[in-house]
């Protein structure tokens, strides 16, 4: 025994060092977490240069807090402005605010040399039929009419193609300058908008708040004036979930904690167990993490979130050893429990690892988390357990005793044939219920702002005229030349998509950088038009033979001016682009947003477009994220029924006949919990699968570890904490906020406390009967 | 350019009641009636090419309706006006048309537009301070642009009226100016 004694200490001495290694090591490398949804996408479906688009259009509202001040009458909206401009002074620092209509057009009167070669649509349209007369007259209509366009320059640009660029140009936006503010011409009231941009991480915290504690009185101070302010941004949604996460930590996760320190501290009248209940858990998440960051290199926020709580099984292998050493003395505690320990472990363990033959990362991840997480509070429990424990065995437990005699109240199935045709045709409805419910995989399930938040949002990106399927084009090639043909070959389907009136608008490059093939095209027709309409527009100016021979001149040069993209870099105008303009070191691409809602026609439509053409795809974020919840949650599917098929294996070799006894309890608490959450809910998703898992692990742990201790009442204490306690920390996420977490706890709720009431009813009648622990029945 | 045209139509019915600072003798002078028509003469001076384009024709508005601008001589053209587009015509074949909701320079215009006629007189004074002179039943005014944006397309605006408007005078920076004279007007 003193050896044994010795041995163990050298054991867990042993255990210390490897997990602190393991922290120390992942402490080294520095930990690195993913937050980005895309990071879960399957690597095989991830182009770089969609992943970079889709980064790009994202960046765009990462760093931008948009503004909109409205009010029933315009005088009161910019009051509202100009007090918002003074209050928003304070965050000089944090953000740069744009608010005024900029002075001139400067910047558009760079494209002046290439006003010849860089033609609207309309204007081509103008010049392909019937040699430009239309052009011509319209011409002859400026001059004459108060619209003329080219009285400045009538040697120049007489046909007023400048004018006709600029025109076009400046169609399409949503916003229109009044008195040097930026009207929104979407908005039914007088509405202003501002936009300040961020100069630093929109996630941290103290950001955050320097915006709020600005942003959150401005807003009552409008309000009580009458004045409306609606705004839109990262940061908000940022801001408003760690808000929530704050006042839920401060809620339902103090009340869980407390909950489980109430609970703990009840049973055992001391405070040594929580201690020795916690550290396995701990200790299992903390080697988790290190393993998974050593061995990833980076770690997911949604490994951690849900790897933590499944490793929280663990609570078990505690809480057994804690009841079995009140009624024996450690050392034979651990080895009485060494078996059922070991039969938990490998299930879990097994059930667990399985999602590492999933093709997402994140599953991968969280197999991985798992399975190290759970042998490692294994461990925890079996090393330093005996060794921390120095409580000797002090006799059954008041609670033990009351629990059991409850239990023992309840029929048995096995006695009862009522009782066994209820749970069967309970068991069977489930069945018939999933079988024919349906998933669903919505997207708002990953956003955690509160409803008002995203409605505002939505309010303010639709005055601007953006759509809420954030879906985009993306146009590949090999140089910028290649790809903006493409986007002009492309271009008069989009038009006519246009015109079906399903497509609202559209932005690409091409329109304000043609490719220069099209622009020699154009050069071309410019000449064209020179040679059958200027004699005619020359004769009515009364022009002198030395004023037809420089404007002749000017047309030659200004037909020849093709705008590269080296040059179109150089212009200011270009800069307002940039996001349009993806590159990586061998590809380029071009991104085509596209204006309004897109709907489901539109999609298809859409689609077909780039299957059409190679280079060109169609990015629908909305529906990839969508895509990505029903690729994991098909996955879970498949990998939940492979688990429970493996565990049914098992139990078979180890338990025989008697194997339904620990199968039936999660089994069919999960089908009632599932059935009954699609006929109030609708609809399954990923979340719950997850949380099945968590029913399924707990569950069989429970019916292992009542069999292989013969049924004693301390195993049933046991199981019984273990069940609660996990009830108190996942299940109370049912009050969660956040769509995530609900869906997780309303199924952990109703599912754990099913699987513990029904597991005494599955209890063998033959057990049962144990003297200070001695097991007098058998297997 | 199409700023002048903006700029134009906003002093040719502006002082009929341009309420604040400068405008208030004007107005009291002035008539705004619900519809009016007349015919114009126009003069253009082209600067780079040191010459002068006539032209004359009939014009007629609506409050909140419409106005139009039909150009006679020397060649037939209709320039239509509603608070929603702009069209241009010829012969009764469209040669361009533009909608307000759409395009800010478009909107600008079409905006101040009709907010002169229905005697929105603020949203001008936004735009220019005046200078008025007034001796008898006749009456001057000289508008400047307050933004850079219309001071660059425009530079000065001259008006002469009694009861109505009677000729307008538009400067731009090049050099470039266009006299408006109104006869026959009814209302």
């Amino acid at each position: 025994m003193i050896t044994s004694r010795a041995g163990s200490k050298v054991a867990a001495w042993g255990w210390l060092l490897v997990v602190l290694a393991l922290g120390f090591g992942a402490l080294r490398q520095g930990t690195v977490i993913d937050t980005s949804l895309m990071a879960l996408l399957p690597a095989s479906e991830q182009q770089p240069l969609i992943q970079k688009a889709t980064e790009k259009q994202a960046a765009a509202y990462t760093d931008k807090l948009l503004l909109v001040i409205s009010a029933e009458d315009e005088a009161l909206a910019r009051a509202g402005v100009r007090l918002a401009v003074e209050r928003l002074k304070a965050l000089d620092t944090q953000t740069r605010l744009t608010w005024q209509a900029p002075e001139s057009d400067a910047e558009l009167a760079e494209l002046y040399p290439y006003r010849f070669t860089l033609l609207s649509d309309e204007t081509r349209k103008r010049l392909s039929t019937d040699n430009g007369s239309v052009q011509f007259q319209l011409a002859l209509q400026r001059l004459l009419n108060p619209i003329s366009g080219f009285a400045n320059e009538p040697l120049q640009d007489p046909f007023g193609l400048y004018t006709d660029l600029m025109v076009s140009l400046q169609s399409g936006l949503p916003i229109r300058f009044d008195s040097g503010l930026l009207r929104l011409s979407a908005s039914d009231k007088p509405a202003y908008l501002l936009s300040l941009q961020l100069l630093e991480d929109p996630f941290s915290l103290s950001v955050q708040h320097a915006v709020t504690a600005v942003l959150d009185p401005l807003m009552l101070e409008l309000e009580q004036q009458g004045i409306s302010l609606q705004r839109s941004g990262l940061l908000l949604h940022a801001a408003a979930g760690a808000d929530q996460a704050r006042s839920e930590m401060s809620t339902i996760g103090l009340g869980s904690v407390l909950g489980i320190i109430l609970l703990i501290t009840f049973v055992f009248r001391s405070a040594l167990p929580l201690a020795l209940v916690l550290l396995p858990v701990a200790t299992g998440a903390l080697v988790a993490m290190a393993a998974t960051q050593l061995l990833f290199g980076r770690i997911h926020m949604i490994t951690v979130a849900f790897g933590a709580g499944l490793v929280g099984v663990a609570v078990d292998y505690a809480l057994h050893f804690l009841c079995e050493a009140r009624v024996l003395p450690s050392h034979e505690t651990a080895r009485k429990l060494f078996a059922g320990l070991l039969l938990g472990l490998i299930s879990s363990v097994l059930a667990y690892a399985g999602l590492a033959l999933a093709p997402f990362p994140g599953l991968r991840q969280m197999a991985l988390f798992c399975a190290v997480g759970l042998i490692a509070a294994w461990l925890t429990v079996l090393l330093w357990l005996p060794v921390l424990n120095r409580q000797k065995a002090t006799g059954p437990l008041s609670a033990a005793v009351w629990l059991d005699r409850w239990r023992k109240a309840c029929p048995q199935i096995s006695q009862s044939p009522w009782l066994a045709g209820l749970l069967l045709i309970l068991g069977l409805g489930s069945t018939v219920v999933i079988w024919q419910g349906s998933a669903r995989d919505d997207v708002t399930l990953l956003q955690t702002s509160p409803p008002a938040l995203l409605q505002e949002d939505r309010n303010v990106q639709s005055l601007l005229g953006n759509g809420s399927s954030a879906a985009f084009l993306l146009v590949t090639g090999s140089d910028l030349e290649q790809v903006l043909q493409t986007e002009e070959r492309i271009h008069s389907a989009l038009i006519s998509l246009q015109n079906k009136s399903s497509l609202q608008g559209f932005k690409a490059l091409s329109q304000v950088l043609p490719s220069q093939q099209r622009q020699m095209q154009n050069g071309l027709q410019v000449r064209a038009l020179y040679a059958s309409q200027w004699p005619r527009l020359a004769d009515l100016l009364k022009l002198s033979p030395q004023q037809r021979a420089t404007a002749l001149d000017n047309m030659q040069r200004a037909t020849a001016a093709v705008l590269t993209p080296d040059e179109w870099r150089q212009q200011r105008l270009s800069g307002a682009w940039s996001q349009h303009i993806i590159s990586d070191d061998t590809d380029v691409a071009t991104v085509i947003q596209l204006q309004g809602d897109v709907s489901g026609s539109l999609k298809q439509a859409l689609t077909a477009l780039a299957e059409q053409e190679p280079a060109v795809y169609f990015v629908d974020r909305m529906s990839d994220m969508t895509d990505l919840l029903a690729g994991y949650r098909t996955e879970i599917t498949y990998w939940l029924l492979l688990a429970y098929g493996c565990v049914i294996l098992m139990l078979v070799l180890r338990y025989r006949q008697h194997c339904w006894r620990i199968l039936l309890p999660p089994l069919l608490a999960s089908l009632i919990t599932l059935a009954g959450f699609l006929l109030f809910n609708g609809g399954y998703n990923l979340f719950n699968l997850i949380a099945l898992m968590l029913v399924l692990g707990i569950g069989l742990d429970m019916g292992i570890f009542l069999n292989e201790t013969g049924d004693s009442d301390h195993t049933w204490l046991a199981v019984s904490l273990s069940a609660l306690s996990s009830l108190l920390a996942f299940g109370l996420l049912t009050l969660s906020q956040t769509p995530v977490l609900y869906h997780f706890g309303v199924i952990i709720l109703p599912g754990l406390l099913l699987t513990w009431l029904l597991a005494p009813l599955m209890r063998n009648p033959s057990t049962g009967e144990i003297v200070n622990g001695r097991v007098t029945g058998t297997l | 350019m199409r700023y002048r045209f903006v700029l134009w139509l906003m002093v040719l019915l502006a002082p009929s009641a341009l309420a604040e600072s400068g405008y208030q003798a004007v107005e009291a002078l002035m008539e705004s009636p619900a519809s009016l028509q007349g015919r114009f003469e126009q003069v253009k001076h082209l600067a780079s090419l040191d010459t002068e384009i006539q032209s004359s024709g009939r014009f007629a508005y609506e409050q909140d309706v419409e106005i139009s601008w039909h150009t006679q001589v020397p060649i037939e053209s209709l320039l239509r006006l509603t608070p929603n587009q702009i069209t241009s015509e010829q012969d009764g074949t469209l040669l361009s048309q533009l909608e307000t909701r759409s395009n800010p320079v478009v909107e600008l215009f079409s905006e101040i537009f009709f907010g002169v006629m229905t005697a929105r007189w603020d949203r001008l004074d936004k735009h220019f301070s005046a200078e008025t002179h007034v001796s008898g039943s006749d009456w001057r005014a000289t508008l400047i642009p307050r933004e850079a944006r219309v001071k660059r397309v425009i530079s000065r605006v001259e008006l002469q009226g009694d009861r109505n408007l009677r000729q307008v005078l538009l400067y731009e920076e090049g050099g470039d100016w266009t006299r408006i004279q109104f006869h026959d007007l009814q209302q």
